[in-house]
């Protein structure tokens, strides 16, 4: 078996662990000791450290089992945690230091001190990984780059059968980023019941994720390639707070400021296609296309929170804020491929995008009687979209010069769209008895949009809980909401002809289907069941059962999403045999479904844009996700010498499509379903050698099978005119073994 | 070889580990000459707060478990507040036993081997003592700033007291842990845990990422307890690249980040809502690819649409948050 050092954390952990041996030699005012409790009572008052370095070898690389965690790596890798709890002896003094994963790529660093009622300052370092595949492919030869070239002798064609290089080209690229952040914190209390606090957070995010690299026109004639984009992110966040608090009125009003940073703002690839038909010559191979990638952008806030106790039962809270988003990046030209013809100068540089977010909020809440509470709130949120609008005569995937006459459908006019929304909700909640407590609420929210077909939208919302106490051990509660959305007039081509030429608009009349409702503003009813019971049916065991239902029903959608609906259903068992023995078994099931129509608006079937409803071009989804978790746990702590412990988790989904279409409706086949299986093993164990040092042990066994029919069988040239990726779904075993000694300390 | 050296590094470690034991040793607590018998002693000195020693008299370290310990932590003890923040006697602000807990007077003047009144203000599971009683002694410290909102929160309306999450008497407050916090919540979010556990899902489980990182518990502006004001902005916080604003919008992604993505864990790849195509299919339909029917005679052996297989819509559509770019209105740019 081949293993694998990882050599930078192993400074890392060792600086970290020179570095507290040294806080504590170099504080020891921290650590001083007076006569006073016995050592006893000492343990059992002073706050605990403890420093832990071991070894963890993982069986087998894959990039699923070490998604988040860093564990990705085949081999030995050495890992240590640091926990440092110091407290001054007669002062407030304190110093924490909390290190966890210092070997692996999920490592966190973070130290605070300061003088507990006074000031604190804190610095963490942070790493995410996030591992996104490690069986893609491509056949650039240098992937991770903002440039992507083909291989020499690269031979391109109008589909990807004819490229006879595409196959023998075709390398392992991992697909995965990293974000690393440094973040600093400072409290300060200052006089007079008002305190502060500053902290500032500057965050890289590097690597690469996948994007379709596209020439041409969509719904034309495109030629794609799956490519890596490269990450390229630094972003800072800063945040100021002052605060006011006595007992009867709570004041803060703050300042953010978020800015967002993107190094690598395009991408640039080269075509793997010949010039197809639609296309100008000089727009295929060895031509370059490019895509913008994320902008530059920033939000500025400023905010201002207020409790207020008007009276012993009735207090007032509030925020208003107001923030300024902006985004005024260059941008880049209609097209890089230098062939192209630009008759039309693009109408500015850069957007001049701003945003400005005005929101208030305000809740009253009163204790009427013994029996009565009653909350009432307020929410606005205002979007207003300041930026400008301009008319674009835009190229289609660098592959034709500019259309120019009036009634193309290239030009095309931005569509800034602003929103109000607003919300009132009262809750009252009533103490039936000592042991049934009941709650009524309503809400209704009403919103305004521009730039939609819908202008405006108001939905109403009735809540019904009650909470019963059965007995001493047993306990349950049952829950109701009802809402009911309405929208205006749906005026299915209003963004159309606001960003389309009025030319081209007065030809094509829509260009989504009319009978078809969007489901984030089509009017919509929704129902909400919450239902559990908690009961001991014996002393030491805790039973939960809970049971939820929720479902959208777009009853006013005769084409676009229909329904959506989940139930969800668990059980959970705790058990403390013994004081030192305890287990837990959970099991969950969930399900996930929705149901959608559709029209394929084509001649053959009867229909297009003339009939748009026509029967035999109707089609349906039914997409469901079912989910089954089970878990089962044990612990066993005799007492201070050992401790040991053991965690199974079984988690399987399975996804379900299921197509109908009109008689007539050729090549209609079934889907196979996708499923994702997890069985997973944990086992722990702790032993304590002398009396400050101690042996831990750690074992997992993880087993994930998955199957996707989007990857199943695909070959670099199965789409004829999107490069594949020969990308699987994971499926795995892997085994990680860690073995550690910490030592304890006060 | 290469495993030998990662032995010996490994013991380099250690011995350094092990070398520095003596020193580590020597600034620990050095035994009392005698043991102080507290509950014995009828002029107690405080141990940890002021005017403990009517509390500690009793409670000392020859005190049992209590037993009212989660799963997740056995034995606090009460002497384990010594270890907290709360044992810091020098921060003024610090309370004292009776602070929290009322001044129980029947509790700490009983007399025979019965079991004792409770205390005023009893935190243990099945105490009398009710949510808004338990609550209003944290919060007669604990207000303003993120708890301003806490009166009339979901928690605080739904009987969820402070220290149904928190555990004061504890050396380790897991919810404060982002590798526990999560454990916490499950206790009763039932439904984030089977989400956490779907192949798409933010990286709670693995200690990256907390709950409160998004919500607010303690009440919040927002809606779902969110940090932010809005879901949007929450989402921003992480993703701002996603925030624009952009030359041309996506107006679901402008909207609301959950007509798209669910935030807790999805079956689907970047935790969508359902498989593309046909979360796409659900807004778009027209004449070309958009009205579509994609079935099996899609996949192979039989096809390979290209809608539908690899990254389906965004095979072509890649910047379905918003394009910057000037040739960018259908996103592929």
């Amino acid at each position: 078996m081949k293993t694998r050092l990882n050599r930078h954390p192993v400074r890392k952990i060792l600086a970290v662990s020179i570095s507290a041996i040294g806080l504590m030699a170099a504080a020891p005012n921290l650590m001083a000791q007076t006569d006073g409790p016995s050592e006893e009572v000492l343990n059992l008052i002073r706050p605990d450290s403890e420093i832990s370095f071991g070894v963890l070898d993982v069986s087998k690389s894959s990039y699923k089992f070490g998604d988040y965690t860093g564990m990705h790596k085949k081999g030995a890798h050495l890992n240590g945690d640091v926990r440092v709890n110091m407290r001054g002896e007669g002062n407030a003094n304190y110093l924490e230091i909390d290190a966890t994963n210092l070997g692996l790529d999920s490592r966190n660093f973070k130290i605070k001190g300061g003088e507990q009622g006074n000031y604190g300052l804190s610095l963490e370092y942070d790493e995410i990984s996030k591992l996104w595949y490690d069986s893609y492919q491509t056949p650039y030869v240098n992937p991770g780059s903002t440039r992507l070239d083909l291989p020499a002798g690269w031979v391109a064609s109008a589909t990807t059968p004819g490229m006879t290089q595409l196959t023998g080209n075709m390398k392992s690229f991992n697909i995965e980023t990293q974000r690393k952040s440094v973040a600093f914190g400072l409290t300060k209390l200052l006089g007079g019941d008002w305190d502060v606090a500053v902290d500032f957070k500057h965050e890289t995010k590097q690597g690469n994720r996948l994007l379709g690299a596209v020439f041409g026109n969509s719904g034309g004639n495109p030629r794609a390639a799956v490519l890596p984009e490269p990450v390229d992110y630094v972003t800072r966040q800063f945040n100021l707070s002052a605060r006011y608090t006595t007992d009867k009125l709570q004041f803060q009003a703050g300042y953010s400021a978020s800015l967002f940073d993107n190094k690598k703002p395009f991408l640039q690839f080269q075509n793997a296609y010949t010039t197809i038909a639609g296309w100008t010559a000089g727009t295929g191979f060895p031509a370059y296309g490019q895509i913008g990638l994320p902008p530059d952008n920033q939000a500025h806030q400023l905010s201002a929170s207020l409790g207020y106790q008007l009276s012993k039962a009735t207090r007032l809270a509030g925020t208003f804020s107001y923030s300024r988003l902006t985004q005024n990046d260059s941008f880049l030209p209609y097209t890089s491929n230098p062939v192209l013809v630009i008759t039309n100068p693009m109408p500015r540089s850069s957007l001049e995008g701003k945003v400005n977010n005005t929101h208030l909020d305000m809740k009253l809440t009163s204790k009427l009687s013994s029996d009565w509470n009653l909350v009432a709130a307020y929410r606005y949120d205002d979007k207003a979209n300041k930026t400008p609008q301009s008319l674009y005569d835009y190229i289609g995937g660098d592959s034709t010069n500019q259309n120019v006459v009036a009634n193309s459908d290239r030009w095309r006019t931005n569509l800034p769209g602003s929103s109000t929304k607003q919300l009132i909700e009262v809750e009252a909640i009533y103490r039936l008895s000592a042991h049934t407590k009941l709650k009524f609420g309503g809400e209704y929210e009403w919103a305004k949009k521009t730039f939609e077909a819908v202008s405006n939208e108001k939905e109403h919302t009735l809540k019904a809980e009650v909470h019963h106490h059965f007995s001493d051990t047993t306990a349950g509660g049952l829950s109701y909401a009802w809402s009911d959305r309405q929208t205006s007039d749906y005026l299915f081509a209003a963004p159309f002809a606001a960003s389309f030429a009025p030319a081209y608009v007065a030809a094509q009349s829509w260009d989504n289907n009319p009978f078809q409702k969007k489901f984030f503003m089509a009017p919509r009813t929704r129902d909400k069941i919450h239902a559990f019971v908690n009961f001991e049916p014996m002393e030491k065991v805790d039973v939960h059962l809970g049971f939820d239902f929720k479902d959208d029903n777009y009853t006013k959608s005769y084409y676009g999403l229909q329904d959506a609906r989940g139930y969800g259903a668990n059980v959970d068992v705790n058990i403390a045999a013994t004081d030192a023995l305890t287990a837990h078994v959970y099991a969950a099931a969930d399900r996930y479904t929705n149901f959608e129509r559709s029209n394929r608006l084509a001649a053959g079937c009867g229909g297009g844009k003339a009939n748009p409803t026509a029967p035999g071009c109707d089609w349906t989804a039914n997409l469901s996700d079912h989910n089954y978790l089970t878990g089962l746990g044990l612990r066993y702590r005799p007492g201070e010498k050992y401790e040991i412990g053991a965690d199974y988790t079984y988690s399987k989904s399975i996804g379900k499509t299921d197509m109908w279409a009109a008689a007539g409706t050729t090549g209609l086949l079934p889907l196979p379903e996708n499923t994702n299986t997890l069985n997973r093993i944990d086992l722990f164990g702790r032993y304590a050698l002398q009396k400050n040092l101690s042996l831990n042990v750690k074992y997992i066994y993880e087993r994930f099978q998955a199957t996707d029919w989007a990857l199943e069988g695909l070959t670099p040239a199965s789409m004829a005119n999107v490069i594949g990726t020969n990308q699987v779904a994971p499926n795995y075993s892997v085994h990680a073994l860690g073995v550690s000694l910490s030592y304890q300390f006060k | 070889m290469q495993l030998a050296r990662h032995v010996l590094a490994f013991c380099a470690v250690i011995g350094t580990l092990a070398a520095a034991t003596p020193l580590l040793a020597a600034d620990a607590p050095k035994a009392a000459p005698t043991k102080v018998n507290l509950a014995a002693d009828p002029n107690a000195k405080d141990l940890i707060l002021k005017g403990d020693a009517k509390c500690t008299g009793c409670h000392d370290e020859a005190d049992e478990p209590t037993g009212a310990g989660t799963m997740l932590e056995l034995n606090p003890g009460v002497l384990a507040i010594g270890k907290t923040k709360h044992g810091v006697k020098a921060d003024k602000r610090t309370p004292t036993c009776t602070d929290c807990h009322g001044d129980s007077e029947k509790h700490r003047t009983h007399k025979g081997s019965d079991k004792p009144p409770k205390v005023d203000r009893s935190f243990r599971s099945h105490t009398p003592t009710s949510a808004e009683q338990r609550d209003a002694a944290c919060m007669s410290c604990h207000k303003g700033g993120n708890r301003m909102n806490w009166p009339g929160s979901q928690h605080a309306n739904g009987d969820v007291s402070c220290n149904a999450c928190h555990k004061v008497h504890s050396k380790k407050d897991l919810v404060r842990d982002k590798y526990a916090q999560a454990e916490v919540c499950y206790t009763c979010h039932k439904d984030q845990r089977v989400e956490m556990r779907k192949p798409s899902h933010h990286p709670v489980n693995e200690g990256k990422v907390v709950c409160s990182a998004c919500h607010n518990l303690h009440g919040s502006t927002g809606p779902k307890l969110l940090i932010k004001n809005t879901l949007n902005e929450t989402c921003y916080s992480c993703h701002m690249e996603k925030r624009g604003p952009f030359l041309w919008e996506h107006p679901p992604a402008a909207d609301n980040c959950a007509n798209c993505h669910v935030p807790h864990g999805s079956n689907n790849t970047a935790l969508l809502k359902t498989r593309q195509p046909y979360l796409c299919e659900q807004c778009h339909d027209y004449t070309n690819h958009p009205g579509n029917v994609y079935s099996g005679s899609g996949l192979p052996p039989n096809g390979a649409a290209q809608q539908m297989v690899l990254r389906a819509c965004a095979n072509c559509h890649t910047q379905v948050h918003g394009s910057n770019h000037p040739s960018g209105p259908r996103f592929t740019r």
